[in-house]
């Protein structure tokens, strides 16, 4: 016998046991199968917390009537594909699985938010050709005599005995994925949605030069004799040895330079320079590049992202928003202008985007409604607002 | 053209259920149970549509009882949950564990477990009307009789008529269900 019809038996006794309790017989029933197991026992706990009023909540939502006539609707097409004759299924089968598509595409639409499929992360070769890397799948490519191995990430094997004038090789990071590789010298680099980095195959004699649009978290290999230095637009960071996370969106208004460990030192393109510690978070502001704020602070938000994870401190929902547009590959639009309401947490990237989406609106003024491929941020009438610490 | 046909689905204890009475009381608790594995709603429902279509498209229409055709639509759901993670892991790298907790065969008889109970006290709160129903939510919350008998305003032996005449009530469904699952043994 199936041992899930066993279960059902157990549901039935629990279920009335609660209700008006047990003979003999059955109460031993109930006793032994929650004694076979830890898990049993803590699945019987779990039903015995369980409060009714939510039991409405979890079924009464379901539009039952609503769910059969879509499943008519589906069963219809599955008849009529077999009404016709072999030589004309193929053909049917094609256009079938168009219209199914099509109208499955319309069902999505209302409602709940889909995750895109991230588009593929690209490696432009010194020769400008682009190539796709594919997750899980190994390859190698050769770049000007240099030979790169890609599994699930890239590696540089590079043969330093060769001198060469440097060819760079850039990393397309596309909104919706992240990426790690590791340099010719033993950098470690993980790249986080919506980034590219640009980098000599080969290091040359006497710098570690690469430039970075978007963020990154560099575990730097040590090499006193050459410092290794990240250079953005607006300003560089030079290092010696170390783990450190730079942050450098050309759409966001404030850029960031977090180190977790080790001596950098930042220098804007203005001329103004600063020595971090570690425990220390660089800030330079759009507006004004020529500033750098140094100040002590938790790196853990900054560089959270690595581990998989959001982590926000005092953070505006714009802020948090554009991080979960980056990572989801999603556009927001704001329907009303949002306080600067600020939160503190921590979420989970394993979350689907509708997990993520129910917290925030679980715990402030916002809530999201979804249009075609876009969601809209709107206020929840009636909420009171206030900051959380 | 609409042609409106009508399956029926036969068990092998005699009983008969049209297919939509059998999706109708039963898409409910598959879509929460399929809730346990996937937070998105909407590839939820979809789940739950798929594996109808797969029982309505089965030639096999006479199944051992309507439990045992239960647990098999469970299974479908699992399967397709599972299937959906797992293509979700490689796009967004989620982490193993998470995803080995909920391929175990104990997870699925825990989630079966839990559902069919929830579902169970939730149709049988429903069986009960007015007061009565008043009473049975007041003690499935855990109040005793004299708590249940201040908070309606109505006396203690109120309380106890109320409670068993859903117990006569509901004892009956009960009893079958108990009945039914002790046969398939």
């Amino acid at each position: 016998m199936d041992i899930s019809t066993h279960y059902f038996k157990i549901a039935g006794l629990i279920c009335k046991e609660r209700i008006q309790g047990l003979d003999d017989a059955e109460q031993e029933l109930l006793a032994q199968w929650r004694k076979e197991s830890a898990s049993n026992e803590h699945a019987y706990q779990k039903l015995q917390a369980l409060e009714v009023s939510s039991l409405c909540r979890r079924y009464d939502l379901k539009n039952v009537d609503k769910s059969w006539r879509r499943f008519m609707r589906h069963e219809r097409r599955v008849r009529l594909w077999r009404h016709w004759g072999i030589a004309a299924a193929c053909l049917c089968g094609i256009m079938w699985g168009l219209y199914i598509y099509e109208s499955s595409r319309d069902e999505r639409q209302t409602g709940f938010v889909t995750e895109r499929i991230p588009k593929t992360v690209q490696l432009q070769l010194s020769t400008g050709e682009l190539v796709d890397l594919e997750r899980g799948k190994s390859k190698q490519i050769i770049d000007k005599g240099v030979v790169l191995h890609v599994d699930d990430a890239l590696e540089y094997r590079s043969d330093s005995s060769r001198i060469v004038k440097p060819e760079y090789n850039t990393l397309i990071i596309p909104k919706g994925t992240f990426f790690y590789l590791v340099l010719g010298d033993g950098t470690k680099v993980w790249l986080n949605a919506d980034t590219r980095l640009t980098y000599p195959v080969v290091f040359p004699e006497g710098k570690r030069e690469v430039f970075l649009v978007g963020e990154a978290y560099f575990d730097v290999a040590k090499d006193e004799k050459y410092p290794f230095v990240v250079k953005t637009k607006q300003f560089d960071v030079q290092v010696l040895g170390t783990v450190f996370s730079v942050s450098a969106y050309e759409e966001d208004a404030k850029m960031y330079t977090a180190l977790v460990e080790g001596l950098v030192a930042v220098s804007s393109n203005q001329g103004q320079r600063f020595i971090m510690k570690s425990g220390e978070v660089a800030e330079i502001e759009r507006g004004n590049p020529g500033q750098i704020i140094v100040s002590s602070q938790d790196v853990g938000p900054y560089v959270a992202w690595k581990d998989g994870q959001f982590c926000f401190r005092n953070s505006s929902v714009q802020i948090i928003l554009k991080q979960i547009e980056r990572y989801y590959d999603v556009c927001f639009v704001y329907e009303t202008d949002i306080v600067d309401e600020c939160y503190t947490g921590n979420i989970s990237r394993n979350a689907s985007l509708q997990d993520v989406l129910s917290v925030i609106e679980a715990s402030s003024c916002i809530t999201f409604e979804v249009k075609r491929d876009k969601i809209y941020v709107k206020r929840k009438k009636n909420c009171q607002e206030y900051n959380y610490k | 053209m609409e042609v409106k046909e009508t399956r029926y689905i036969k068990f092998t204890d005699g009983k008969v259920l049209s297919f939509e009475s059998f999706f109708k009381e039963n898409f409910p608790k598959f879509f929460a149970f399929a809730g346990k594995f996937i937070g998105d709603e909407s590839e939820c429902e979809d789940i739950v549509q798929e594996a109808f279509i797969q029982v309505w498209t089965s030639e096999y229409n006479v199944y051992g009882t309507e439990v045992a055709l239960q647990a098999f639509v469970y299974k479908i759901i699992r399967n397709k949950c599972l299937d959906f993670l797992k293509h979700k892991k490689i796009r967004l790298r989620v982490i193993e564990e998470n995803l080995r907790e909920k391929e175990s065969e104990e997870f699925l008889l825990q989630s079966i477990i839990d559902e069919e109970t929830r579902f169970l006290l939730y149709k049988s709160i429903n069986k009960l009307s007015g007061q009565c129903q008043q009473v049975i939510r007041l003690h499935l919350e855990g109040k005793k009789n004299q708590e249940i008998a201040d908070a309606l305003g109505i006396t203690v032996a109120t309380v106890k008529f109320h409670k068993s005449s859903a117990y006569r009530k509901l004892g009956d469904d009960l009893k079958y269900v108990l009945l039914l699952v002790f046969n398939t043994l």
